[in-house]
Formats: C-alpha cells, sequence, structure tokens
C-alpha cells in the first residue's frame, strides 16, 4: 500500500477498471507523482483498464500530454489499457492546436462510453 | 453674441437650408451654456449629415470668424464621432458574428448525430470561431458523430487543411468521430497535390452515406453499451460468463 502522501488523486475500482477523477491542477511535479501512484495502483489492483477523468482539468500543456501518454504506454505494457474522457472543448482545441496525439490512449465523450471503450479493448485482446 | 451674428455666421458656412437649421441649433446649443447633451445632440445630426473632416473644417471657419466658442464645439464634435464610431465598431462586430453564425449552421440531424455544413471561404479568425462553436455543442450535446459537409467550400488550400485537421483531431479529444463529405473534384486534387492528407477521419462519398456510416456508428456503440450494462449486472457471474461468450 502507498503512504498517504504519496497519493495525488483518489482511486476507485469498479469491475475490473480503475476510475481515477483528477480533481486537482497538473503540474509537472504532480503529473510525475500522478504517473507513481497509477502504476503501483495498476500492479496492486490487476486493473484491466485505467480511466483517467479529466472533466476538472482546465490546463493540459503538451508535458502533461506527454506523460499521460507515456503513462499509458507503460500500462499497456503491465496488461492494461488507458481510456481519457471528459477533455473540455477549450482543452480539446488547444491539445489540436499544438498538434499533440495521444497515443495509447483512447479518448472518450464520459464515463459512460469511457467503460463501453474499455470493455471492447477487452474484446479485441481476446481475439473476439 | 447675438441671433444676427449666428445668421451672418451660418449663412458664411452654407447655403444649404437644412444644413443651415441645424449649424443654428448647434451654435444656439454652444452659446446657452447648458446641459452638453443638446449640443451632443445636435452635432451628431450634423456629422451623420455632413461628415466628420467637412464638420471640422466648418468649425476652424467659425473659430476665424468671431470671438465664437469654437474650442468647445470642436471637442464636443470629437467626443461624439468618437462614441459613433465605437458603436460602429459595436455593430460590426455584431454582424460579423451573426455572419459567422449564419454560414455555418450546426444542425443535430439524427439522434447523437451534428451535421456542420461549411460554406464560403474560411479565413483564420472565421476558422477559430468555427471550431469554437462546433466543439461547445459537441460537448454539450454529447454527440457521437460528427459530420462535416465542406460543399459549401471553393478552396481548401493549406492553411484551411490544417485548420480541419486540428478541429477534427480536437473533436476526436471530446470522444467524436468525424465523417467528412463533399469534397469536389478539384478540392481534392488541391489536397492531394499540398500533401494534406485526411487519414484521421472518415470520408464519406456523400451526404446519405455519411449519415447512413454515422448512424451505423451509434447504432455499434448502443450495442455495446448494453452487453456493458448487462455485464455489469451479472456482477459476480461476469467471470464465468465471459468464458460462456468464448
Amino acid at each position: 500500500m502507498m503512504s498517504f502522501e504519496d497519493r495525488v488523486v483518489p482511486i476507485m475500482q469498479v469491475d475490473g477498471y480503475l476510475l481515477v477523477p483528477i480533481q486537482i491542477d497538473l503540474d509537472d511535479r504532480t503529473v510525475g507523482r500522478l504517473q507513481q501512484q497509477l502504476l503501483k495502483e495498476i500492479e496492486r489492483t490487476r486493473a484491466r483498464a485505467v480511466i483517467l477523468d479529466v472533466r476538472m482539468v482546465e490546463v493540459i500543456d503538451s508535458y502533461i500530454s506527454y506523460t499521460l501518454s507515456e503513462t499509458a504506454a507503460m500500462a499497456r505494457l503491465m496488461g492494461c489499457r488507458t481510456v481519457l474522457c471528459g477533455i473540455q472543448p477549450p482543452v480539446a482545441l488547444t491539445l489540436a492546436q499544438m498538434g499533440v496525439t495521444l497515443q495509447e490512449v483512447a479518448v472518450a465523450r464520459n464515463l459512460e462510453h469511457a467503460l463501453v471503450l474499455a470493455g471492447s479493448f477487452q474484446e479485441r485482446d481476446k481475439g473476439v | 453674441m447675438d441671433a444676427i451674428k449666428v445668421t451672418e455666421i451660418v449663412n458664411g458656412l452654407t447655403t444649404d437650408g437644412r444644413q443651415k437649421d441645424l449649424w443654428c441649433r448647434v451654435m444656439e446649443e454652444a452659446l446657452s451654456k447648458k446641459a452638453a447633451d443638446g449640443l451632443f445632440e445636435a452635432l451628431r445630426s450634423l456629422i451623420e449629415e455632413l461628415g466628420e473632416e467637412e464638420v471640422g473644417s466648418k468649425i476652424l471657419h467659425i473659430a476665424e470668424h468671431a470671438s465664437f466658442p469654437a474650442v468647445d464645439i470642436l471637442r464636443a464634435a470629437l467626443k461624439v464621432s468618437g462614441e459613433m464610431r465605437r458603436e460602429n465598431e459595436h455593430i460590426l462586430m455584431q454582424l460579423r458574428q451573426m455572419l459567422s453564425e449564419l454560414a455555418t449552421p450546426i444542425i443535430r440531424i439524427w439522434t447523437d448525430i451534428l451535421l456542420v455544413a461549411m460554406i464560403g471561404n474560411l479565413d483564420g479568425q472565421r476558422a477559430q470561431n468555427i471550431a469554437e462553436r462546433l466543439l461547445n455543442r459537441v460537448s454539450s450535446v454529447r454527440a457521437k458523430v460528427v459530420l462535416v459537409d465542406v460543399t459549401g467550400v471553393p478552396m481548401i488550400d493549406t492553411v484551411v487543411g490544417g485548420f480541419l485537421m486540428e478541429m477534427f483531431n480536437a473533436i476526436k479529444f471530446l470522444g467524436a468521430e468525424v465523417i467528412l463529405t463533399g469534397i469536389k473534384p478539384e478540392v481534392a486534387h488541391t489536397l492531394v497535390k499540398l500533401g494534406v492528407d485526411f487519414q484521421m477521419v472518415t470520408v464519406a462519398r456523400d451526404l446519405e452515406d455519411a449519415l447512413r456510416r454515422g448512424i451505423a456508428i451509434t447504432m455499434e456503440e448502443r450495442k455495446r453499451r448494453r452487453q456493458l450494462a448487462l455485464s455489469l449486472a451479472g456482477g459476480r457471474l461476469e467471470e464465468s460468463g465471459e468464458d460462456d461468450e468464448l
């Protein structure tokens, strides 16, 4: 188990998926700690997918988006897919204008869609 | 200063009867030393009639003529013309916004499907405006699919092509699919020659095709959602349920 100070976000487990609502402003240091926390939680819970809800995040810069892609790639190596949901329109526009591509990350409209996407990964991985 | 002097000056300024009346009103208001609102109003109608430059030169003319409070009038005239300019700018801005809204309707054409019909030439400002409105709309109605019809766009150069790609990527960040349609032969030719490729989106033959594909995507997702609901409702049985499916 992680110590209390190491945790930056609450992580909820639903049916093999990890729900991660991000409700703090991400800066370079926090996003690094977030990465650590996520990887440890994935290891502990053996989750099939991580769903990051960024509804409350007002700014996602290139470093943060890069770190998120990186985290997703790491999670992938641990057998866990990553879905990002709730990107706000201004954030989406800025990301697109910066030419950011979120590799290894699936993007969903809302939590429900994210669960559907996570479910479809599982099917694909099983070769259905 | 008396009325006769005023009439004399005004006669020297213009021969037009209506303009004379207006000038007389300005002079009287300026002399009366009452609230400035009357003077502003009189000057406003005069500027609307004559234009700023001519009123300015006429005021200089008054200043040469006599010991008349020409400076006060000039100051008031400047203030009035400034106000008028600001009003015009405001109206122009509203019109521009209205035009951009009129030129790019965003229509909810089917459940969870939005249609954007782009018409006319796109410049940077308009493009930004369209992108912002579209993204807000996609987010607020939780659209699953966005159909982009570019039939009305006469020319797509690298700038517009780049803008469209940015917009499509932004829509994808919101978790919606984009289906592009209405590319004319000459536009297709230019796009390929310029090296703009729309790999990240589906391209449909015509609007009918686009709508059919859009509906297929929404149906597919509905089916998956039902499966998800069933599997979540199955709860603990899920582990064995998976094996049954296989």
